[in-house]
C-alpha cells in the first residue's frame, strides 16, 4: 500500500470516528456509522421481500460466496444487505 | 432468434451491426468507442470472459440494446427498449464481471438486488435491520 494512500485512509478513518463521537483509537461500530450516515442495513431473509428460493440459494448454497453488498436506491439513499451466514 | 451465451450473442450483434451499416472494424471502433482489438476479439468470440463494465456499456449503447439484453444467456431479444442503464442493470454487469463469483451466484445476487431496488422504488420497507 502506498504511503499517501495509507495516510488518506487513516485521515478518513479519523474523520469517521469523529463523526460517531469515537476517540481516535476507539472501536468504531459499523452499524452506528451506517445509522449516522443514514444508510439502511438489512440482514437478508424472506422478510426483505426476496423470494424464498432465492434466499435459500444465497444463504445456503452460495452462503460462502458473498458477505454483503451496497445498493444505491432510487431516492438517493444507500442500502447495505448482509449475509448473516458468511463466515 | 439469438439463443446463445452472452459472448456469442455479442458476437452476432456486432457482426450484424457492422454488416448492416457496412462498417469496417476500425470505423465500428471509432463509432462505438471500443478499441478495434477488443471489438474484433468480441466479434470472433475468442474472449472467454466478458469485457469490463465501461466497454459493455459503450457496446450496448452502440448496438442499441440494453445491458440486460446484451448479457442475456438465452432466448431472443424481446421488447428491447434500447440502451436503458438502470441501477440493477449496472449492478448485474458488475456482478457478472466479478471473477470470484460463479455465473449462477452472480445471477442470484443480481436478482436479489433487483427485488430490493424495485421494492424500494415502490416504497416498501421490509426486512431485518438496522442492527445485528
Amino acid at each position: 500500500m502506498k504511503p499517501q494512500y495509507k495516510r488518506f485512509l487513516e485521515g478518513h478513518a479519523k474523520a469517521l470516528r469523529a463523526k460517531c463521537d469515537v476517540p481516535p483509537f476507539g472501536r468504531l461500530d459499523p452499524f452506528e456509522l451506517a445509522r449516522r450516515m443514514e444508510m439502511r442495513v438489512l440482514m437478508l431473509d424472506e422478510s426483505c421481500g426476496v423470494p424464498s428460493e432465492l434466499c435459500e440459494r444465497l444463504l445456503v448454497t452460495d452462503s460462502r460466496a458473498w458477505s454483503a453488498g451496497t445498493l444505491n436506491l432510487p431516492n438517493g439513499s444507500k442500502l447495505v444487505v448482509m449475509n448473516r451466514y458468511h463466515p | 432468434m439469438l439463443s446463445t451465451t452472452p459472448q456469442k450473442r455479442i458476437s452476432v450483434l456486432i457482426k450484424a451491426k457492422r454488416r448492416e451499416n457496412d462498417l469496417g472494424v476500425r470505423a465500428a471502433a471509432a463509432e462505438s468507442g471500443v478499441s478495434a482489438a477488443t471489438l474484433s476479439r468480441l466479434e470472433r468470440g475468442v474472449l472467454q470472459n466478458l469485457p469490463d463494465t465501461g466497454t459493455l456499456t459503450k457496446l450496448a449503447h452502440w448496438l442499441g440494446v440494453s445491458l440486460n439484453n446484451l448479457l442475456a444467456s438465452g432466448g431472443k431479444i424481446r421488447g428491447d427498449k434500447g440502451p436503458v442503464t438502470t441501477t440493477p442493470e449496472v449492478v448485474e454487469v458488475h456482478l457478472r464481471a466479478d471473477k470470484n463469483l460463479s455465473l449462477e451466484t452472480a445471477d442470484a445476487l443480481a436478482k436479489m438486488f433487483k427485488v430490493l431496488y424495485d421494492n424500494a422504488a415502490k416504497g416498501r420497507t421490509t426486512g431485518t435491520g438496522n442492527r445485528r
